[in-house]
């Protein structure tokens, strides 16, 4: 592409730069887009096993308790009320791992979309560097930054949330067995001390547990960042810029 | 004038700390010692924020630059402390937080910070004959400093509109101090705005920088072995500043624009990197005051995509090395800055941090140009001498 770029020290006419751009950007996104129908269905096939992961993700600390025969209903409700005895113990652990769980599920949505999108549109069109005369004024210098953002194809909202992503997976991989526990009222100091007890009695069963469990989110938190910046690169190799950039 | 002893009261303060207001602390110190005022500094034995209980300093009496410091033992708060136990030893805190009413979350995050209960007890029994500047707002020494003494009490808050700033206990301690200093228009107005204070309460000091240094910028592209246009940001490489974000942007322009820029990266905490962005930044880590000096002097854009600043030295180190800058918008201190000195631009999403980035790496007379207005508003506005006299004025007046 060639556009008219003055000199430093001439005075140049934005407006005319800028019409000639929008005419350019307007002709190019009428061509047709890039043809990947032949990948529809392997698209669709992700797409479903994305549901179907999007139903198991979250995790639940109170399924159905069933037992029909009255020795069974009796250790049901042994089992009942164990569980609403550890539901302050156990629930918050289960929580945290779904709000991670969420995290993971959001970021491959947000893969897939990308990555999808960065192979059916058109590359962001090159915009010439604006050159500013060496006289103009800090307003007119405004002026131009405010007409060649305008130019600027904005970050697709996926690429952002992927980037914000990093920051959640990393602030919810690690489920924790102790945090502090609330005090409302005076009663709280009772329950509070109680609950320590049975914190202490319990964590050569659940730390294991929540250990192995902290375990795979790292590395799924390690996998998901090394997916997105092979995709990154991906984009790099597929728009040939690689071999252009100087100082690699 | 007044004859008080200005007592500058910091959890962490020395030569070795890091951070911004620590660093204006010490800087105003001196500069207040150097006019002649008479000045103390009470801080504990911790280094700084990124070693907040390690002992570091040595505990009791010592001097800094000539100053005098009294260093107080730090304190580790316990794990899962739901109130600040240790600060309801003192009556006048108790009851003051009686009748504050702060939530359970603001008593939490109070009570997981480091403190001094030495410095706490030292303030509450020598505070006459003294004026003591709090710095900054949201630490314990602060918040308890200015319960225990309020007539005496001056804030020097660096605040920003931040979670903390809104907290009952910060509206109690900013609407009872007997004055604040403002690091910035910016701050000042939110100051004013949120807490409802007379605007004559809330003094305009600013902060100053050390005008006389000078850097090498080739010198620093030979250490490290930079060609090309180069990006520098100094400071906290987390969230907090955008950096992430700044990661995304840099590597969105290159990739674009098919161009390689380097970004330099400065600063003591670690950064995590893919393989990707290792190819486009340069991690110098935490260098000393002279080698920033030279990256400022060798940067073609200083880049600040922080919002959370109440003054942004590193804004006026760069112009100092006359680099101009690129600012995020939503950020009114240093959207403010960069507006009143005309040394930088703006950006508020990608597409103006492009286009920005193409005027200011594309135009060397412009970049040159916008890079001396900054100097000329650093050479105004921040000399320390200027600084001091406006903050003595505010300190040791008579009401």
């Amino acid at each position: 592409m060639s556009l008219p770029i003055p000199p430093s020290n001439d005075p140049i006419d934005v407006a005319a730069i800028i019409a000639a751009l929008h005419l350019q950007i307007l002709q190019r996104n009428n061509t047709t887009p890039n043809d990947t129908s032949f990948a529809d269905d392997e698209l669709q096939d992700l797409r479903d096993a994305l549901h179907e992961m999007e139903l198991t993700r979250v995790i639940s600390a109170h399924l159905p308790l069933k037992n029909n025969s009255f020795i069974g209903r009796f250790i049901t409700i042994i089992q009942k009320i164990t569980r609403r005895l550890l539901r302050w113990y156990i629930n918050p652990i289960v929580e945290q791992q779904n709000m991670y769980n969420d995290a993971v599920m959001r970021t491959i949505q947000a893969l897939v979309d990308a990555f999808h999108t960065r192979i059916t549109t058109t590359p962001p069109f090159p915009i010439p560097a604006p050159t500013v005369g060496s006289e103009s004024t800090y307003d007119e210098v405004q002026r131009i930054h405010a007409q060649f953002t305008q130019l600027e194809p904005a970050i697709r909202p996926t690429e952002h949330t992927l980037v914000s992503l990093v920051a959640t997976r990393r602030q919810l991989m690690t489920v924790r067995t102790h945090w502090p526990l609330p005090v409302r009222n005076s009663i709280d100091h009772l329950a509070n001390a109680i609950h320590r007890i049975q914190r202490v009695g319990l964590r050569w069963y659940v730390n294991p547990i929540v250990d192995q469990m902290n375990a795979h989110n790292c590395s799924t938190h390690a996998v998901l960042n090394h997916c997105y910046t092979y995709t990154t690169a991906t984009r790099i190799s597929l728009e040939r810029l690689r071999n252009q950039i100087q100082h690699e | 004038m007044n004859k008080d002893i200005i007592t500058i009261v910091s959890t962490w303060y020395g030569p070795d700390t890091a951070g911004g207001a620590e660093n204006a602390a010490r800087q105003l110190a001196i500069a207040l010692h150097t006019q002649g005022h008479p000045i103390e500094v009470w801080s504990t034995t911790a280094r700084d924020l990124f070693a907040p209980t390690t002992p570091h300093y040595p505990r009791g009496e010592s001097h800094d630059a000539g100053i005098i410091v009294r260093r107080f033992s730090i304190d580790t708060p316990p794990p899962d402390a739901q109130i600040p136990s240790y600060a309801l030893r003192f009556p006048t805190i108790k009851a003051t937080l009686a009748s504050i009413q702060p939530d359970a979350q603001e008593l939490r995050t109070i009570a997981a910070l480091a403190f001094s209960y030495d410095l706490l007890a030292h303030i509450a029994t020598h505070s006459l004959g003294r004026r003591f500047l709090f710095v900054p707002y949201p630490l314990p020494s602060s918040i308890w400093g200015v319960m225990l003494a309020p007539e005496r009490s001056f804030l020097l808050p660096c605040m920003h509109d931040e979670p903390y700033a809104y907290h009952r206990i910060s509206r109690w301690q900013l609407q009872h101090a007997r004055g604040i200093l403002a690091n910035s228009a910016g701050e000042r107005d939110f100051i004013v705005k949120q807490y409802q204070i007379k605007p004559n309460r809330v003094c305009l000091t600013r902060l100053g920088i050390d005008c006389t240094a000078h850097g090498n910028g080739e010198r620093f592209r030979d250490r490290f072995n930079i060609r090309g246009p180069m990006l520098f940001f100094a400071g906290r490489r987390d969230a907090s500043k955008n950096v992430p974000l700044l990661l995304h942007y840099v590597q969105e322009y290159i990739i674009r624009r098919q161009k390689m820029v380097t970004l330099v990266l400065a600063g003591r905490d670690p950064l995590e990197l893919s393989r990707y962005q290792r190819r486009f930044v340069c991690d110098v880590v935490f260098i000393d005051e002279q080698t920033k000096t030279d990256a400022f002097d060798a940067a073609d854009v200083f880049v600040h995509a922080g919002t959370q600043e109440s003054f942004a030295f590193v804004l006026m180190e760069s112009w100092l090395q006359s680099t101009p800058t690129l600012v995020n918008q939503t950020c009114a201190v240093t959207q403010q800055a960069v507006t009143e000195s005309q040394g930088g631009l703006t950006f508020n999403d990608f597409a103006s941090f492009a286009a920005a980035l193409d005027i200011l790496l594309n135009s060397p007379h412009l970049n040159e140009r916008m890079g001396h207005a900054g100097r000329g508003y650093v050479m105004t506005n921040c000399q320390w001498s200027d600084v001091a006299t406006r903050a003595v004025n505010a300190l040791l007046r008579e009401d």
